[in-house]
């Protein structure tokens, strides 16, 4: 009966009601969407590099090094020598070590010049290694691997001939016609920026650069002292032992020969979410701030209406309704109407996220699940349920007052 | 014949700021006693209305209603005697706009402790009573008709056949017939019930058994100081 009594008197003011809920429900949307799409993008972010020790690449800042190593952003500053290279990875705790070079691009996608290591030993998420969805790696000069959203976007396919471009951009004006590359494995989606690249044989990139004539045989190894040695932008390592991998960072830094830089990805990673993570707090912040506006207008609305309610409320209380039946009445329509928001915050958010990922994906390369945690949820829901309580002691309690002391009177 | 209010020495100030003060020596209403209570706007009508249905509670002297001395309770237990025992018909009868009639007949039900024993019979007798047919009961109050909601309103105060009905200007939105009839109504189904009805309109009066002014009752106070 009290329920029906709430129920009936909150439908005779619908409209008003109803916008309470819009404006609970958005904001419960932003928080829950700020807070899903922070840990997505957290998670994304710590998949995006697993099972690689060091990350060397010519003196630069550790971020840097991690930005244009694994995320593909931004530029090496400078070249190391492939002496250097070989000569690193011939100290005894190297395991074993995937040259990179970048510099190429194709429609927009990075190439990158590597071995068939890569697939081997660079690993995503919990130490995931990279699989094949079609085809195999390279083994030839001219043949290319494709990351899954390379393929997905250009709508390539294996044994589909390619050409590359001088230059990161999307347009370049330096085609390497004379060049075509045959696809040869496609790898499968990592949600990782592993999948917006594409993988050459390491001689392959220098040869673009060099107009001399190579027959297409892919060498194990490049011999030192050939007539072309490949510029590496970075190199990735595996250490022997777990100990080892500090003395060997410390040996790389210390590098006579040229100054080179070793970072281990994991701290890399957590230094460059520190940057993000100011926007991170930010954004809570303003998701938090964003849902007391509301569940503040709601009690302005519940104040509000309480005027409209006088009489109600003093015909219940003459009927002899106690006072915690009044405080009652309006507790129960701050937690319903908070309640019905929040849920259709979270339906919101939820249908949002399902239209919106393909969309994310696309364009961001994020794979942002369209499933938010219902862990977190149930926490928003408590909290806004709770706070819609407490609040809705101000209403009451003036309510109370007023009809008592108003009682009979008009 | 037990009184069923008997007020001693009550004295009432609206609040400190106001010099409005409110004075009753003394006043009985017996069982069963149909009174009405004439005073003009202003003098303190509802506020006296409020004090014997414990709604108001600053007051010294005292004020007990069918036996039992307000004072004495608590406001919860204020709350449930007047539940239990007073039965209210508003000026505009205030029912629920967005409740049924049936609803609002049965709304005080819910915040009683004492159940009629059949609350269905009790409801048909009342509205059998009343005229009230069952299809007028499942109408939104909102949308009967000012006669219809008059009964309601009546229905509501007698339902559960409470020993005080007190009635505070129900009639000020009413033409002279539908006065008329409803004080009739009122009176007829209240038969068992001591009827307290307040009003501003003297020419109401007649009905009642016992006739008096909010001044006069006052007037005792002035009568006193001065003897």
């Amino acid at each position: 009966m009290l329920l029906k009594l709430v129920l009936a008197s909150l439908w005779s003011r619908r409209v008003m009601a109803i916008l309470t809920c819009t404006s609970i429900a958005i904001s419960i949307l932003v928080l829950i969407g700020v807070e899903h799409l922070r840990a997505e993008v957290k998670n994304n972010f710590e998949r995006t590099v697993s099972g690689v020790d060091l990350i060397v690449g010519s003196r630069t800042s550790g971020i840097n090094l991690l930005l244009f190593s694994v995320f593909k952003i931004g530029n090496p500053s400078n070249n190391i020598q492939w002496k250097s290279y070989h000569d690193i990875v011939n100290k005894n705790q190297v395991a074993w070590a995937v040259p990179l070079s970048m510099g190429d691009s194709h429609q927009g996608f990075s190439v990158m010049g590597t071995t068939a290591d890569y697939f081997e030993y660079f690993k995503y998420a919990d130490k995931q290694k990279i699989t094949f969805v079609q085809g195999e790696s390279f083994k030839r000069l001219y043949e290319v691997v494709l990351g899954s959203d390379v393929a997905l976007k250009l709508g390539y396919s294996i044994n589909q001939s390619l050409v590359m471009s001088h230059g990161t951009g999307k347009v370049s004006f330096t085609h390497h016609d004379d060049h075509p590359f045959k696809v040869v494995g496609i790898l499968k989606p990592t949600g990782t920026p592993a999948d917006q690249s594409l993988y050459i044989p390491l001689q392959s990139i220098s040869i673009l650069h060099q107009t001399q004539h190579i027959h297409d045989e892919l060498l194990s190894e490049v011999p030192l002292g050939t007539t072309y040695q490949p510029q590496l932008s970075a190199f990735l390592l595996g250490s022997k032992s777990k100990i080892g991998v500090l003395q060997l960072q410390r040996d790389i830094n210390q590098f006579k020969q040229e100054p080179l830089s070793a970072i281990l990805p994991a701290l890399a990673l957590r230094e460059l979410w520190k940057i993000v993570g100011a926007v991170e707090i930010s954004l809570r912040i303003i998701s938090w701030l964003i849902l007391a506006t509301a569940l503040i207008c709601m009690t302005t609305m519940l104040l509000a209406s309480m005027k409209e309610r006088e009489r109600e409320l003093a015909v219940l209380r003459a009927l002899g309704a106690k006072a915690h039946i009044i405080i009652l009445l309006i507790g129960a329509e701050a937690l319903m109407l908070t309640l019905l928001g929040s849920f259709a915050g979270y339906l919101l958010v939820t249908l949002g996220l399902l239209l919106g990922q393909p969309l994310l994906e696309q364009h961001f390369a994020l794979y942002i699940s369209p499933y938010v945690n219902l862990v977190t949820v149930g926490r928003f829901f408590l909290i806004a349920a709770s706070a819609a309580v407490l609040l809705s002691f101000i209403p009451a309690v003036l309510a109370y007052k007023k009809s008592l002391l108003r009682g009979l009177k008009q | 014949m037990p009184h069923s209010l008997s007020i001693q020495d009550l004295v009432f100030t609206w609040s400190k700021k106001s010099d409005f003060t409110l004075r009753i020596p003394s006043w009985q209403v017996g069982s069963a006693e149909k009174v009405f209570l004439y005073g003009r706007s202003g003098e303190g009508k509802s506020t006296l209305l409020n004090l014997i249905s414990g709604i108001e509670n600053r007051y010294t002297g005292s004020i007990q209603v069918l036996g039992q001395d307000m004072a004495k309770l608590s406001q919860r237990h204020k709350d449930a005697f007047r539940a239990n025992n007073i039965g209210i018909i508003f000026q505009q009868f205030n029912l629920l706009p967005y409740l049924s009639a049936q609803q609002n007949i049965l709304l005080a039900q819910r915040f009683r402790s004492v159940k009629p024993a059949s609350q269905s019979q009790e409801l048909a007798s009342i509205c059998e009573r009343l005229e009230l047919s069952s299809h007028l009961l499942k109408q939104k109050a909102l949308e009967l008709s000012v006669g219809q909601q008059q009964r309601v309103a009546v229905a509501r105060a007698l339902y559960g056949a409470p020993s005080l009905i007190i009635a505070d200007e129900p009639t000020s939105a009413l033409d002279t017939q539908s006065r008329e009839q409803f004080i009739q109504l009122l009176l007829d189904c209240a038969q068992s019930s001591t009827v307290i009805f307040v009003s501003h309109d003297m020419s109401l009066a007649s009905h009642f058994d016992k006739q008096l002014g909010l001044a006069e009752l006052q007037q005792q106070v002035s009568d006193t100081d001065v003897a």
